[in-house]
């Protein structure tokens, strides 16, 4: 291959350069419309409302001074409907939240598989 | 290598050489059409709609530093309470709007904040520090970002038609938009009318001055009960929806009927409103309120306040009683009991008025203080009222 | 005599020409084509819309009583649902309304039925056909209810969900 000549060589990489280039501003552009998407996705995929509708649930029934029988169905309805309609695995405190010093403490978790919450509460 | 220095060009070169660059011409000016949908900003209007809408509706907000001309980051104030003039005097101490009541209670506005957001002016002085202005103010505070958005954000409440905003006219189209159902907070009242102070308000003078009596009428703030005790609230989580704070809530007390209080007279018979007193026991007139710096106190339907004391009152007074301006967050913390005390003096003498009843007049000395808690027979408490909030970004 | 030492710079700039014109092909056929409707950004901005609507009808209007939509669902209350719900979801802040429309159900735990999940329809303000693009959201409330509707024991305390899907036209 010694008597090859290679002088225009130089033609042909500036056309590879040129293409190359094309091809990484195609991937830019790419990324640039899909970002809109993603943000609108990222608010809808947070449990926000999920999150708080357990919270304010569950520190409700065990605020309201219900029976034991009766709170337990609350919090078995919440268990079941949590799992089923929302995905999520919602673990409730035992029959009796405790209480310490005047304060009541509920442990609530929540996770639904691609977001976990966990949260002591105590009462104000 | 061979190389040619007679500076020749070859023919096959140029051939080349040409179509190269017939072809590069040709795809250099197809590529910028590709370009031009593209608008870095307009991409995220949406997103900033969205996050400038959690700020407002479910965030308090929050007093502190700010930086930036004219206010250079130097405050001290602290805490969410930005909308007290006692708190954040100036709009150099509001480092952040928030308009929901507490971080618990999303959605739910205070009326107070509500009112200070929305009070602005287009491009003020950059030196001036107490009116907020549109745009800049604004955008530190809620908007965020480096890039300079144009907003408007518009509150409406439900059953009536004027609809406040803050910002420039929403464009025809490419703008970000959100839209929030929120709740407002109003203030809690008392109205003491002419049949609750004949049943329990209503005796003889307790202080004769001379030829005519003093009395006093006192209305008793009991910080601990109304800060604790929040009973019949039936969410644990949102109280604060419900309570009265008088530091942070606007208080109204309206007290009518005073000239039905007199069987044989005319009702053009007055008393005399000498006086009213902020004090941490029911008998030490201490500390006087009122004297030339009254805001708040409207005499008989009058809509401008009172200016001096003492003045003459014929039928009612209201108290329109800005949050902290009388009862600040440190007193009712420090002293549980607050009572203010109004001072009427009476000179109505004995035989122009019903034998029976002397010159009774509305007067707590007998029966105690009136209590502004949570017993809705007396006090109307604190009621939600529907709306919608609309941020528009562009 | 025809040789070939004269082409290479033409076969060279032939090429490099091919390639250019071929990626810019393939990049200006790549672009895709994003409808307002991929981006479900419409999709956000009505589930905050809902979900804000449905808590603030659970929210008790002052300190003693129940929240409207715990009393709807205790007492079935189809119309005071729509006219709530509604007003909530179509007030604007100019002087013209929305136009969204709604199906809302109830989900409870069905105890006499194993553990599992029954639901009944609560209001609607139109059927919806296969053409809508509903948002689902959904409220936690506790009420004082008999479920399933119409057993034999006393109404208990119980933790229900209502869903509600909300489309615009």
């Amino acid at each position: 291959m010694a008597g090859l000549n290679d002088e225009a060589q130089w033609i042909v990489l500036m056309g590879f350069v040129v293409s190359f280039s094309l091809f990484f501003l195609a991937m830019i552009l790419n990324q640039s419309v899909v970002v809109g998407q993603t943000t609108a996705e990222a608010v809808s995929e947070f449990p926000k409302d999920d999150i708080r509708g357990i919270r304010e649930v569950t520190i409700e029934s065990q605020m309201m001074n219900l029976p034991d029988a009766d709170r337990k169905l609350v919090q078995n309805d919440i268990r079941v409907l949590s799992m089923s309609r929302q995905n999520a695995i919602v673990n409730l405190p035992l029959p009796s939240p405790t209480m310490i010093g005047g304060y009541t403490y509920i442990d609530i978790h929540y996770n639904n598989g691609v977001t976990a919450y966990n949260e002591t509460w105590r009462s104000p | 290598m061979i190389h040619n220095e007679k500076g020749n060009l070859s023919v096959d070169f140029l051939a080349g050489f040409t179509i190269f660059i017939l072809a590069f011409i040709w795809v250099a000016t197809m590529i910028p059409s590709l370009l031009v949908g593209l608008n870095a900003h307009s991409i995220d209007y949406n997103a900033v709609a969205y996050r400038t809408s959690v700020i407002l509706a479910e965030d308090p907000g929050a007093a502190g530093p700010v930086s930036g001309a004219p206010c250079f980051g130097i405050s001290s104030a602290s805490g969410s309470a930005w909308e007290s003039t006692v708190t954040a005097p100036t709009k150099c101490d509001i480092a952040r709007f928030g308009l929901a009541v507490s971080k618990d209670t999303p959605n739910v506005l205070d009326e107070n904040k509500v009112n200070r957001f929305f009070c602005w002016t287009e491009s003020a002085d950059p030196n001036d520090k107490t009116n907020l202005s549109y745009p800049d103010d604004y955008r530190k505070r809620a908007i965020f970002g480096d890039y300079p958005y144009r907003f408007n954000i518009s509150l409406r409440m439900d059953g009536e038609n004027t609809t406040r905003y803050v910002g420039e006219a929403i464009p025809e189209e490419d703008y970000g938009y959100i839209r929030r159902a929120v709740l407002v907070k109003g203030p809690s009242n008392a109205t003491i009318d002419e049949n609750l102070i004949k049943e329990k308000y209503w005796s003889n003078g307790t202080v004769m001055q001379g030829n005519y009596s003093e009395d006093r009428f006192t209305i008793h703030f009991n910080g601990t009960q109304l800060l604790k005790d929040c009973t019949n609230v039936p969410h644990e989580i949102n109280y604060r929806n419900y309570q009265i704070d008088p530091s942070l809530d606007t208080t109204v007390i309206n007290i009518t009927g005073l000239d039905t209080l007199y069987y044989d007279s005319p009702s053009s018979t007055t008393t005399n409103l000498t006086g009213i007193f902020l004090s941490t026991s029911p008998t030490a007139m201490t500390g006087r309120l009122f004297n030339d710096k009254n805001t708040f106190t409207f005499i008989d339907g009058n809509s401008t306040p009172v200016g001096t004391l003492p003045a003459n009152v014929t039928s009612n007074i209201s108290l329109v009683i800005p949050p902290g301006a009388v009862i600040s967050e440190s007193t009712l913390r420090t002293n549980p009991h607050v009572y203010l005390t109004l001072i009427f003096k009476n000179t109505n003498t004995v035989p122009t008025i019903n034998s029976t009843y002397g010159n009774w007049y509305i007067n707590s000395s007998e029966s105690g203080p009136f209590e502004y808690d949570y017993n809705a027979a007396n006090v109307t408490q604190p009621q939600l009222h529907s709306g919608v909030l609309e941020v528009a970004v562009w | 005599m025809v040789d070939t030492s004269g082409q290479l710079y033409t076969i060279e700039g032939i090429a490099a020409a091919l390639i250019m014109l071929i990626s810019a092909y393939l990049v200006v056929n790549a672009t895709s084509v994003y409808t307002p409707g991929d981006t479900h950004i419409n999709d956000m901005q009505l589930e905050v819309l809902g979900s804000d609507a449905l808590q603030v009808m659970n929210t008790p209007v002052n300190g003693s009583s129940e929240s409207p939509l715990q009393e709807i669902v205790e007492n079935d209350d189809a119309s005071t649902f729509n006219t709530t719900f509604l007003n909530y979801v179509n007030n604007k802040t100019g002087s013209e309304m929305d136009n969204l429309h709604y199906t809302a159900n109830i989900a409870y735990r069905n105890i006499t039925d194993g553990d599992t999940i029954w639901s009944y329809p609560l209001a609607s303000n139109r059927n919806m056909t296969a053409g809508d693009h509903p948002v689902r959201v959904t409220e936690w409330v506790i009420v004082d209810k008999t479920l399933p509707p119409g057993a034999p024991y006393p109404p208990t305390e119980r933790a229900v969900l209502v869903e509600v899907l909300l489309w615009r036209d």
